[in-house]
């Protein structure tokens, strides 16, 4: 989850175990020293920590709830202490904590459900000692009733001009395919496992219609914005003529893409959307 | 562009059906794991950058060492 804004906040005041010396925190560094520190120290001993539990998403949850909260997510830290990989790093050090919140930091996504639960973890170089103290970006976790925690990244389509698309209370997000099986749990997009007995799939792709109705809304909010800018105000001719040439070059945008959903056949129309990956993290509008 | 063609990156919203909100909160219905890495080869497109390649041995060795069956055996 690097690289996105996490909204956390430090609310208690955690229990922390060294699997080295309990010395003052090393300055923490994720970043390239620190990868490099990480393939220089392949097998050597790493630090693991555990961190104060956190809050994720910047939306209270109601006391009773953070305690059942919690309580799972000491059941997943559990699990997590029974794998030698985070209790006895080998070639990096790293942290973990417990984590809850009602809505999600990627996308702001409330689930309708009371809260979700889990541990994210972060990991160092091996030379280094996680504080416990501080958060940052954690870099894998295991999250109960949620599965935005995975993370995928929003999208924002040019002519939203930096607004993340939804639909409806959806958010619209880039990923959500299915890539994999393992242990018998699905993986998506390489990165994510889903763990649950339900039958049916965490993310549905977002249809070309949907998709060519939430373009069409882009234009009218386009439209609208033109409309309100320059209502009631004088102008002059050229001023005049070129907000008029905007008006129709927008008009004939919707009605384009209208007579574009017209023409396609229902298959078609619910196919899944995609867009063309142009530079690594980032996308264009193109479908 | 079709989602299946080179560089294709799916667009996808949260299946609403997915998570059940009749049920207790207490009950754990899904539990998603995100590991960087734990599907070997590349990674999909149009994805925040995350970790670099090098921390590969070290998300495998996480991966490998999980209980998964403790991990389905908390959802109900």
């Amino acid at each position: 989850m690097r690289g996105r804004s996490i909204a956390v906040l430090v609310l208690l005041t955690g229990i922390l175990w060294c699997a080295g010396s309990m010395a003052q925190a090393r300055s923490e560094g994720g970043g390239v020293s620190s990868m490099v520190a990480q393939v220089a120290g392949a097998g050597q001993a790493g630090n693991s920590v555990v961190g104060l539990d956190l809050r994720i998403g910047g939306t209270e949850v109601a006391a009773p709830q953070k305690q059942a909260a919690l309580a799972i997510a000491a059941k997943l830290k559990a699990i997590l202490e029974d794998n030698p990989a985070i209790t006895h790093p080998m070639g990096y050090s790293l942290r973990i904590q417990r984590a809850y919140g009602k809505v999600t930091d990627v996308a702001h996504f409330d689930s309708g459900l009371p809260f979700y639960a889990g541990v994210f973890g972060t990991v160092f170089g091996p030379n280094v000692k996680p504080s416990a103290t501080s958060f940052g970006n954690p870099d894998f976790g295991i999250y109960a009733n949620t599965v935005l925690q995975c993370p995928m990244q929003e999208f924002s389509h040019p002519l939203a001009q930096g607004t993340p698309w939804r639909l409806g209370n959806l958010p619209v997000l880039q990923g959500g395919r299915r890539t994999g099986e393992i242990h018998g749990y699905a993986i998506y997009d390489g990165q994510c496992v889903i763990v649950t007995r339900s039958k049916l799939a965490p993310f549905r792709p977002l249809t070309v219609e949907e998709y060519l109705q939430l373009e069409i809304g882009n234009v009218k909010a386009r439209l609208d914005s033109l409309h309100q800018r320059y209502a009631g105000r004088k102008l002059d001719a050229a001023m005049q003529a070129a907000i008029e040439g905007a008006d129709k070059q927008l008009q004939n945008a919707i009605t384009q893409l209208k007579q574009q959903i017209a023409g396609m056949s229902a298959a078609s129309r619910q196919a899944p959307a995609a867009v063309q990956n142009r530079i690594h993290g980032g996308q264009s509008g193109e479908r | 562009m079709s989602a299946d063609a080179k560089g294709a990156v799916l667009l996808s919203v949260p299946n609403p059906a997915f998570l059940n909100r009749s049920l207790p909160a207490g009950q754990v219905q899904v539990i998603s794991v995100f590991l960087p890495f734990v599907q070997a080869g590349p990674r999909a497109d149009g994805l925040p950058p995350g970790l670099g390649p090098s921390w590969e041995p070290a998300m495998a060795r996480i991966r490998d060492g999980m209980d998964w069956g403790a991990l389905g055996g908390l959802v109900h």
